[in-house]
Parts: C-alpha cells; sequence; structure tokens
C-alpha cells in the first residue's frame, strides 16, 4: 500500500484520536505539516545559532536566567540554577523542623542529615501509567547555608535518560525529600520512567516529608479544596500573577514540541519554580501549625478540631488536649459539641475522671439534650461513683429526651440509642436489686 | 422414567421422527491413558495421585512435552476432557523447579477465571507447596493488588484487564515480566473476529514488553474444534505453535438429534415456531426432573424460552422459579447465583444465550436443546457438550429455525458432520485496530528507529501520523508518548463501540440492571421499546442519547418490539475486484450510516403485527469492509421480459447470502450484514454488499471475497431446496418484504451468475 493510501486511511479510522485534534480534511491536505525536527534541532543546537527550531530552544535559555545546556544532540537538556532568595530562606531545615515536628508531621524518625530537598515535577499528564513524560524537574536543595534552585528541562523527550541519571546523583545526596503530594504523583511517576531508562528506583527510597496529608487533614474543614494554590492563598498569603494554570502544562508542553511555542514553556518553568519555593514556605507554616508555639493564622474552631485529631493521631495528646479545647471554647453547635467529646474521649485514656465529669457536666448545661454525654455521666456514676440510682436517673431522662424528639420527628432515626439506653437500663435495675438485697 | 427410557420413547414415536433429518449417536469412547512423565515433581504427581488422577491422558502428556520443550501450543479437546490440566501442569511443574518463575493466564471472561483459580489452589493445596495464585480482575479490591503485582506466581486475568490495567502499568509488575515463563490462553476459538484481532494486539504488546525486561514466555492455548486450530492460534500469539489433537479422555454415549419443526403453512414456508417447539421438547424431560438447558442465539429468544419454559412448569405444577435466564447484561452476581443454583440441582431449566458455551462451571446436565443452529459447527459442539458425562447416556437437539443458514444444516447433515469447514479468522492488522494498540504500546514503551508492529510494515508511517497529530514525539531515535490521555482506556476489546448505554429501572427506586452498546442500544433500548431482561418485560420511558442512559420501568404487556434499522452505504474503497462469471465482486473499505427508523409491536404467542411507532434517535457513522457483488446494468430489462424484477431478486438474494455465509466463517449472523442496492452510486450498477459490522472490518470482507462461488453454490441449493412458492424466511425473505417475485427472480439471477447464459444474455442485449 502506498504512503498516500495509508495516510489517508489512517484518517478514516482515526476520528477519535487520542488528545489529538480531529483530524479534517484540512489537515489531511497539509502534508507539510512537520513535528518539531530533533535531528536539526540537535545539529545546530551545538552551533547556537539562532534559527528555526533551535532559536526557539535558544530563547529559552536566553529567557532563564542560570539556564546551561548539558549535553549535545537531541538527548541535550537544560539545568536552570539559582540562588533562592535569602529573605526566603527560613533558616537550617533540621532546625525548622526538629525531631518533635518530623513526626507530627510525617510520621517516623526524622533524618539526621542535613542536606533536604524539595522536589516538585511537570508532566505530560496527571494519566497514570507508563507514558506519563516527567518534562521538568524543580529542586530546591534546602540545606543549613541556604537555599540552592535546580532545575531540569528537557526540550525533546530523548534527553529524558540523562536527565533522569543526573537527577539520579542529586538525589542520592539528599538526605530527605519534601513533597507536594509526592507520595501519589510524583515519585511513582519518577520510579516508573527511571525503571524505563534503567535507573534504579530505589534512590528515590529516602525519608520523605509529603506535605499534602498534614495540610489536608486540617484544610479539608476549612477550605473548599487542599490544592496548593488555595493554600498559598489562604495560608501564606501569596498570590501568583501571570501564572499557567496547572491544567493547561501539558498542553504548553504539547505547544512546544510541535510547533516550538517557547513562551508557555518558559511560563511553566517559572510556575515550577514558585512550586518548589512555596513548599519552602509551607513547610515553614505547617511546622508552626503543628508546633506548640504561636498559630501563624487564626484558625477557625473547625480546623482547630481537626488539628487536634491529627496531634491525637500521632499520640501527641497534650498538644491535641489544647486544640480540643480552643475548638470547644471558640466554636459554636457542632463543632464545639463534637470537641468537647473529643476531649472527653482523651482525657478518659488518661483517666482524668473529675475532668471528664466536669467537661461533661458543663456539655450537658450547654446541650442538655445531648445523650451520649448522659450516657457517659451514667457509666461514671455507675462505675466510679457506685451511684447506680443517679445513673439511672441519667438514663431515664435521656430515654425521656429520646421521646420528645422522636415525637417531633415522627419517625425513629435513633434506635440505636433506645436499644442500647432500655439496655444499660435493665442492668441499672438489676444491679440497683442486687445492692439492695 | 429415566433418560434412557426417555430416549427409547422418542426412538419410537413416530411424530417425533417424522421431523428428525439427522439421530447421530457417539458410541462410549474408553480412556487411553500413559503414566506420568519420568521429570514431574513428585510432589506433583503425589498431588495428583491423591485427586485420584493415576496416570495421564494421552493428549495432556503430549501437550506437557511440548510445553517443556519449549514450544508454543494449542490443545483442542471437546468440553470436559481434562483440557485444564494440559496446561495446569507443565507451568505447576515449572513453580516447582523455580520459584522465581512466572505465569500468566488469560480467561475470556472473569466467571471462567475463578472457576480455574478454585481448581488450581486445589491442586496447589493438595500440594502443599507455596505457589501463589491470585486473579486481578475489576473486582480485585485496591489493597491486594500491590500483593498480586509482586508476588502472585501465577496471575489469573482476562484480556481486557491485560489491555488496561496491567500493559499500560508495566513497570509495577517487574516480577511478572521478568520472570514471564508461560502465557495460558483458554478457548482461543472464543478470540476471533473483532475480539480477537484486538488480543492479538494486545498479545503483541505483552511480548514486546517482555522483550524489555528480557523474558519470552512460552503460549499455551486451548481451543474448541476449528478449521485451522494452529493457524488461527498462531495469528493470535504471533508465532508458530504446535497442535495437539489426539483425545484420549473417555466420553459417554451420546445422542445428537437434529429436529425440524413442521411445516404449517407450505405456501408461505412456514414452519412451527423453534422456541415453542423448543420448549415443547423439553416438557418430557423436565415433568420427570431431568435437568435440561436450552440456548436461544439471541437475548429475545433467550427471554421468551424462559417466559415459556415457566409457562410449562406452571403446567407441570412445579414452580415457575425453576426455571432461569443467562445471558450478557445480567449482572455477576445474578450470573453466579444460577451458576451455583445449576450445580445444585435447585434449577431445573435453564436458557441461555451462548455466554454459557464457555466452560463456566455449572456441573454436567444430560440434556441439551439448542432453539435454533448455534451458528457454528464448533459452537454447536460446545453447546451439546453441556449435556453429556464421562458415563452415562446423554442427549442433545438440534432444533432449527426458519434461518436460512438453519435450514440449509438442517438439509445437509454430512455438512454439518464432515470436517469442521469454519474458520477462525481475525485480522490482526486491521487498521484501526492496529492503531489504537499502537498508541497503547507506545505509551507503554517508547518505539524505537526501525521497530515493527504488526505484520503489514508501515509503521513509521503511522507513529509519523500520530506525530503530526501531537499525540508522539521523536527525537533521538524514539517515539515519545506525550498526549495527556490513557489510550487503553479509550479501547474496548469487546466491541468497536467505546460506549454503552446503563440500563436503569425506576419501578421502584432507581436501579441499575444493566448495560449494552450502542448500536444494540438503538434496536432493543429506543422509546417505547419494550425491553425484556430476566422474564421481565420493561418499557423504555426514554433514552437518553447524551448520557448514554435508559430509563425503564417494569410492565406486563402481551406483546414485544422488533425495530427496524436503516442502513447507508457511502464512499467506498475498492482493494481487489475481479469479473466473475456474471458481473464483478470486489472487497474494501466503505463507509456505513445507521439508523433506527421505527419499529413494531408484536403479539407474544401469535406473533401478528399489533401497531408501530417512529424512533427519533441520531444516525450512527463508521467505517468497515465489505464484500460485494455488483451485476451487469442491463439485468434489469433482461429480467422484466421474463417479468420478473431485479430489485426483488436482489432484496431476496441479500437475505439469502447474508444468512447462508457463516457456513464458511466463523462469524455471528449479528457480525455480518447484507444490503441490497438496485443502483449503487459507487458503482453505478445493482449490487450487493455483505459486510462487516464492526469498524475496520476483521477479515470476513476478504475470505468471502475468495469464496464467491462456494457462496452462490449453497445460496443456489438452499432456493431449490425450500418447500415454499414465493419465498419465505428460510431462503430470500416473506414476499411481504422481499416482493412475490423474489424468489423466481433471485432463482434467475444465480442461475445465470452460475453458467455462461448470462453472457450470452449480455451480448444479446
Amino acid at each position: 500500500m502506498s504512503q498516500r493510501d495509508l495516510r489517508r486511511r489512517l484518517a478514516r479510522f482515526d476520528r477519535p484520536l487520542a488528545g489529538g485534534r480531529p483530524s479534517t480534511a484540512a489537515d489531511e491536505a497539509a502534508g507539510d505539516r512537520r513535528p518539531f525536527d530533533h535531528r536539526r534541532a540537535g545539529e545546530e543546537r551545538s552551533g547556537g545559532e539562532a534559527e528555526g527550531a533551535v532559536g526557539r530552544a535558544g530563547s529559552i535559555e536566553a529567557s532563564l536566567e542560570g539556564a546551561r545546556w548539558r549535553g549535545r544532540g537531541p538527548s541535550a537538556y537544560l539545568r536552570i540554577e539559582a540562588e533562592v532568595d535569602r529573605s526566603l530562606w527560613p533558616g537550617p531545615p533540621t532546625e525548622l523542623v526538629d525531631t518533635e515536628i518530623w513526626q507530627r508531621l510525617a510520621g517516623g524518625k526524622r533524618p539526621s542529615g542535613e542536606n533536604w530537598t524539595i522536589l516538585d515535577t511537570e508532566t505530560t499528564g496527571l494519566q497514570s501509567g507508563t507514558g506519563t513524560l516527567i518534562f521538568l524537574v524543580g529542586l530546591l536543595h534546602w540545606t543549613r547555608r541556604g537555599g540552592r534552585l535546580v532545575q531540569y528541562l528537557l526540550p525533546e523527550p530523548a534527553a529524558e535518560g540523562r536527565m533522569l541519571s543526573e537527577l539520579w546523583d542529586d538525589l542520592r545526596h539528599s538526605d530527605a525529600l519534601i513533597t507536594f503530594n509526592g507520595r501519589s504523583f510524583d515519585l511513582p511517576r519518577l520510579r516508573t520512567r527511571a525503571l524505563l531508562s534503567r535507573l534504579d528506583p530505589s534512590v528515590l527510597q529516602r525519608p520523605h516529608l509529603d506535605l499534602i496529608h498534614p495540610a489536608r487533614r486540617v484544610a479539608s474543614t476549612w477550605l473548599a479544596d487542599c490544592r496548593l494554590h488555595r493554600l498559598e492563598t489562604h495560608w501564606l498569603g501569596r498570590v501568583r500573577r501571570d501564572d499557567i494554570p496547572g491544567e493547561d502544562i501539558p498542553m504548553v508542553y504539547r505547544a512546544w514540541l510541535l510547533d516550538g511555542e517557547s513562551e508557555g514553556l518558559i511560563r511553566v518553568v517559572r510556575h515550577n519554580r514558585r512550586d518548589v519555593e512555596n513548599l519552602m514556605e509551607l513547610t515553614r507554616f505547617l511546622a508552626r501549625l503543628y508546633g506548640d508555639g504561636e498559630d501563624p493564622v487564626e484558625l477557625p474552631a473547625a480546623a482547630e478540631l481537626s488539628l487536634g485529631r491529627a496531634l491525637a493521631a500521632r499520640g501527641r495528646t497534650d498538644a491535641a488536649r489544647l486544640r480540643f479545647e480552643r475548638a470547644a471554647e471558640s466554636g459554636d453547635g457542632e463543632v464545639a459539641r463534637r470537641s468537647a467529646a473529643e476531649l472527653t474521649r482523651l482525657l478518659k485514656r488518661r483517666r482524668d475522671w473529675d475532668r471528664v465529669e466536669r467537661l461533661l457536666g458543663e456539655a450537658l448545661q450547654r446541650w442538655p439534650d445531648w445523650i451520649w454525654a448522659r450516657v457517659e455521666i451514667a457509666k461514671i456514676l455507675e462505675h466510679r461513683r457506685r451511684d447506680i440510682p443517679a445513673a439511672l436517673g441519667q438514663v431515664e431522662s435521656s430515654q425521656r429526651i429520646l421521646q420528645r424528639r422522636r415525637a417531633v420527628v415522627g419517625i425513629d432515626s435513633e434506635a440505636h440509642w433506645r436499644e442500647a439506653l432500655e439496655h444499660r437500663k435493665r442492668r441499672l435495675h438489676r444491679r440497683n436489686e442486687r445492692l439492695k438485697r | 422414567m429415566n433418560l434412557d427410557q426417555l430416549l427409547a420413547r422418542l426412538r419410537g414415536d413416530p411424530d417425533f421422527l417424522r421431523n428428525v433429518t439427522l439421530w447421530h449417536t457417539l458410541p462410549a469412547q474408553p480412556a487411553r491413558t500413559v503414566s506420568f512423565p519420568a521429570d514431574i515433581d513428585p510432589r506433583l504427581e503425589d498431588a495428583l495421585r491423591r485427586r485420584s488422577i493415576e496416570e495421564l491422558y494421552t493428549h495432556q502428556a503430549q501437550a506437557y512435552e511440548h510445553a517443556r520443550a519449549g514450544h508454543n501450543t494449542v490443545v483442542v479437546t471437546p468440553t470436559a476432557s481434562g483440557k485444564t490440566l494440559c496446561y495446569n501442569l507443565p507451568v505447576l511443574q515449572q513453580c516447582l523447579e523455580d520459584p522465581q518463575a512466572r505465569a500468566l493466564y488469560l480467561f475470556p471472561t472473569k466467571a471462567l477465571a475463578q472457576d480455574q483459580m478454585e481448581e488450581l489452589h486445589g491442586l496447589i493445596e493438595t500440594m502443599g507447596v507455596d505457589i501463589k495464585t491470585y486473579t486481578f480482575d475489576g473486582d480485585t479490591p485496591a489493597p491486594a493488588r500491590r500483593t498480586v503485582r509482586s508476588s502472585g506466581h501465577i496471575v489469573v486475568t482476562n484480556p481486557d484487564m491485560l489491555h488496561q490495567g496491567i500493559l499500560p502499568h508495566h513497570t509495577g509488575w517487574i516480577q511478572l515480566f521478568e520472570n514471564l515463563r508461560y502465557v495460558v490462553i483458554d478457548e482461543v476459538h472464543q478470540y476471533r473476529g473483532v475480539f480477537g484481532s484486538h488480543l492479538a494486539n494486545v498479545i503483541r504488546r505483552l511480548r514486546r514488553i517482555c522483550r524489555f525486561y528480557g523474558s519470552d514466555p512460552v503460549f499455551l492455548c486451548s481451543s474448541a474444534t476449528v478449521a485451522n486450530p494452529r493457524e488461527h492460534a498462531g495469528r493470535l500469539v504471533g508465532d508458530e505453535v504446535d497442535l495437539v489433537d489426539d483425545n484420549g479422555a473417555p466420553r459417554g454415549e451420546k445422542h445428537l438429534v437434529f429436529y425440524n419443526p413442521p411445516v404449517v403453512n407450505a405456501e408461505l414456508g412456514i414452519r412451527r415456531s423453534v422456541i415453542k417447539e423448543a420448549v415443547r421438547l423439553a416438557r418430557p424431560f423436565l415433568s420427570t426432573g431431568v435437568q435440561v438447558i436450552l440456548f436461544g442465539r439471541s437475548r429475545l429468544r433467550v427471554e421468551l424460552l424462559v417466559t415459556y419454559l415457566k409457562q410449562t412448569l406452571r403446567a407441570l405444577h412445579k414452580a415457575p422459579s425453576l426455571a432461569r435466564g443467562y445471558r450478557g447484561g445480567y449482572l455477576p452476581h445474578e450470573r453466579r447465583e444460577i451458576e451455583s443454583g445449576l450445580r445444585r440441582g435447585e434449577i431445573l431449566a435453564v436458557a441461555s444465550t451462548n455466554a454459557l458455551e464457555l466452560g463456566v462451571d455449572i456441573g454436567r446436565l444430560d440434556v441439551c436443546i439448542m432453539a435454533g443452529y448455534a451458528g457454528t459447527v464448533a459452537s454447536t459442539w460446545q453447546q451439546a457438550g453441556r449435556a453429556g458425562r464421562r458415563k452415562g447416556v446423554s442427549i442433545a437437539i438440534v432444533v432449527a429455525s426458519s434461518n436460512p443458514l438453519d435450514q440449509y444444516i438442517i438439509e445437509h447433515p454430512h455438512f454439518f458432520l464432515g470436517n469442521s469447514p469454519e474458520a477462525a479468522i481475525i485480522d490482526p492488522d486491521n487498521l484501526a485496530i492496529l492503531l489504537s494498540h499502537l498508541k497503547c504500546a507506545a505509551f507503554e514503551l517508547p518505539f524505537v528507529e526501525n521497530e515493527e508492529f504488526g505484520d503489514q510494515g508501515g509503521t513509521a508511517q503511522i507513529l509519523e501520523y500520530l506525530a503530526e497529530h501531537g499525540v508522539l514525539n521523536a527525537s533521538g531515535g524514539k517515539w515519545h508518548w506525550i498526549a495527556d490521555t490513557y489510550p487503553a482506556e479509550e479501547v474496548s476489546l469487546r466491541s468497536a463501540a467505546i460506549e454503552n448505554v446503563v440500563i436503569v429501572d425506576t419501578t421502584a427506586k432507581r436501579r441499575v440492571i444493566g448495560e449494552t452498546d450502542l448500536f444494540s442500544a438503538q434496536l432493543l433500548l429506543h422509546d417505547d421499546a419494550i425491553y425484556i431482561h430476566g422474564g421481565q418485560q420493561y418499557f423504555v420511558d426514554q433514552l437518553d442519547w447524551a448520557r448514554k442512559e435508559a430509563y425503564v420501568h417494569q410492565v406486563d404487556v402481551d406483546y414485544y418490539t422488533d425495530a427496524q434499522l436503516k442502513t447507508e452505504i457511502h464512499a467506498l474503497d475498492a482493494l481487489e475486484r475481479e469479473a466473475v462469471v456474471l458481473g464483478e465482486k470486489a472487497h474494501g473499505e466503505i463507509g456505513l450510516i445507521t439508523k433506527a427508523t421505527m419499529f413494531k409491536k408484536i403479539k407474544l404467542g401469535s406473533h401478528e403485527n399489533i401497531g408501530a411507532g417512529k424512533i427519533h434517535l441520531p444516525e450512527l457513522e463508521h467505517h468497515t469492509t465489505s464484500y460485494w457483488w455488483t451485476l451487469p446494468e442491463d439485468l434489469d430489462e433482461r429480467l422484466r421480459e421474463e417479468g420478473l424484477d431485479l430489485g426483488e431478486g436482489l432484496k431476496g438474494l441479500a437475505h439469502l447470502m447474508g444468512r447462508v455465509a457463516p457456513l464458511y466463517i466463523m462469524a455471528d449472523p449479528a457480525d455480518l450484514r447484507s444490503v441490497a442496492m438496485l443502483r449503487s452510486p459507487f458503482t453505478g450498477a445493482p449490487t450487493l454488499f455483505l459486510y462487516d459490522v464492526y469498524p475496520g472490518g476483521v477479515g470476513f470482507a476478504s475470505k468471502l471475497y475468495s469464496l464467491h462461488p462456494l457462496l452462490l453454490e449453497a445460496c443456489a441449493e438452499r432456493l431449490e431446496q425450500c418447500p415454499c412458492k414465493q419465498g419465505c424466511p428460510s431462503c430470500v425473505g416473506s414476499d411481504l418484504s422481499s416482493g412475490k417475485r423474489a424468489k423466481a427472480s433471485a432463482r434467475r439471477l444465480l442461475q445465470w451468475a452460475r453458467s455462461n447464459e448470462a453472457r450470452v444474455a449480455r451480448g444479446r442485449a
């Protein structure tokens, strides 16, 4: 079959073209449309002539301070290096994130070394699977002395293997990784692409602080979502101007490859640079938020509550108690009530019965119809004070509350409570009888 | 009364025998066995002995030898001949020798995979060794997937999961791909047409990834009887394959009966309804409590069978719930429940589409009744194989419908009993299919310069084409995927249609009861259609084409609906053409537009037409391949001189040819359609098209092109033997649809096409 026939048939059968534009008769006619010509680009690039595709590649180099070519020919890539603005640098990472804070943010033991690396990648898509290409990697080497920003950019996919192998050298010298959603996104994709280039993926197995988890725990009850941009705006007070939306990035890279459109690509490089810088800032923010000092921002009660839960889950009960207390005081309605419940559970675990009782008493002042609190009080009266009649009194008043609620609502939506109370009442009655005898 | 007595009674029943065209008895056959191979691990041998397997059947031993020698192998044996041991044996032996070794099992359906798991687990447990066997399919929970990926010795999955869930994530399966020694493909005859063409490409991708990881697995296949098992398996796996087809398993006595329902109206060629006859024949078995399986070709036929079976059971004072339906479109848990009900004997009768033809474990039944010829010799034997045990007698009855193919087969039992003439056809190089898998392959691993994908060459051109469209990027001698999509997601192996319509029952609260592809949806789920599911009728309130959802509610009415399809053919491209005795034959690519236009309401029982309605749905458009036969323009005049009509003759021939063609190719009648055009815009002459339903076609067109004279021969024979006068559904179609002169005109056309008379006629004109 002739080449022309094959092309015509391809256009016919490929209407739902994956990710591409739909082919049209005009496309078929435009036989001279050619993708970015890597061979020409490679040859001329080393010569540095500002013409055609190379001119465009050259224009990136010129627009980005600190950009240097690594290698020659089609497998050349750009390494862009800059010192981090001293005003941004928050101090040595190990001082900011001490052992305790690491434990609270990431769990586990903090690495002792002081060379930490913030990492963020830009890819040709959000798909999982092997075909998603990483075309830009931003690193912020955060050390005792300051910060150094390194970015690796692939003008063409062919340079991937060499770029990754330099990245691997960088990572080998790193004591800890900090990412935003790296556990689910950046690292699995790096691992996959490394395997395709026959590099050892075990380099990625090092202490890792993925900021999205501690951030999400607090943000989930507070902000509409937990995207980095939203956190930057609300927490760091930073608004990006002239930024490129993340979802456009794959398209921009494709436009670069297809048509040599460099302007967008330069914006992606800047976007990535802001990402890693802001992650350093976010680390500082979260370290303070999870610490015991003054809060970096005023937290709404709901956020205090979820932060308390996060700390409690890491076994930080004192820090958690503080959060619950604040949430119970400042919050109203449901948040305050749930905080009081969390606080009660915490104190119960510490067997601080006096405070539990006081807390529950106060709670019932505020929410007299709160069955759970009444039952908790009944338990204390029964087991600790051994005041069975008083316990029975709490159970019976709970039952009255239930009955009343049922009459108002018209349906029996609290059957579990009804059964539990009935059961408890029977038991208390039996016990009462025994005591009388 | 037991089965022997029931059979004896049928044999002495003249009313029954009058309609029987074949009573074929397969005598009981003893087993042929050999002792265990010398190199077999004692633990494996011991486990087999403990499961009462003292020796191997001859074909099992042969399969083992081929597999151990590193040869790709296809084993062809009937149902229940111990075929699973043919591949389990070499695989387990390998795992015992090398704990690193891995194997991948592919089954066409999840249900089969689950059955297989139980068998493997049993054997491994008996051995008491640590060979981890896992299923990996859509139901595997996320936490378990990691375990399967890293430590499964034997991974049991289906082609769809391999295609969408494993290959695009191969870096997560390094253990498997680096150590893959065997790939088992069960039931390869199922992978024909579009499904097979897709699978062949999935296997190309699999082998490509294996090469990357340095492995080169051996393929072990099993197949039912087809004309070309070795060739077919070879095309599927893209390599040479050894054939093992000497069955050593024992078999009980088996009866195969062809039954043609009596003619009730000779004038119109009308026979008694195939469905009612099938159920009537099932009755004596049901009344004595013998389990019966009935097969119907379409979903509709299955649902009607269930309806009538329930009526019969009621008449026999048995619970109607003893009869169940089974087909695609039922939800998995429903199917599992029916399967176990059959095994436990709680279900007396099941009516199924070919869904139960596969090796799903439902135990062994005594009686199989096929309501209509199964479409292929292979399918018929597979379905008949559902009845029959290793010992004892069984019977399978084929009840013919009025379809020309059924009538041909029932009149020509020798054709059926002779060598299987049907070839399993696939076309892995179908451009549409090849292209979609080439994209998937590029996503999985960058293509390198001069790398070929497929057997037709042209890979570089396709890669360039994709690069121009921004899907790939060429740099440094490699082609990288750069699109923001996951190509495997856009390719469905089972059909050309990417999208399905979900069926929502709104009777009580919204409940999804099934789904179907777009093409079927326009026929079955249009507004006001009666959709039958599980013997329950549903009225379709609305088919929301944009959301791909159909809203239905339960009803109880005395009719069903039958939709009419309008087909347009345009834009043709002939790949080959050749003058034949009459006119010219050709095959090539066509553009097709289909549209459901109207539907008829047909009364249950009497099958009379009781109303109609319009269907308002958009057209569906696609490209495919077709075989066509162009007739000389002057025929119109010649026929008119004899008082005949070209239009009617062509229409009748299209009806006949479309239904007789599956005699020679393993196509479902639904895979192939025929259209007659009095004046085709492309050829400018009277033309008859037989086209492949699937986009791009899967090889039927070129095969039919080469079969042209045979096809005409079979059509002529069928026409002569049909007792009707003016045409009936069993030959050229009823005179209502094809016209009163259809039969005579078609006969004349066939005469000319098979002699030189036509040339003379043309010369004169």
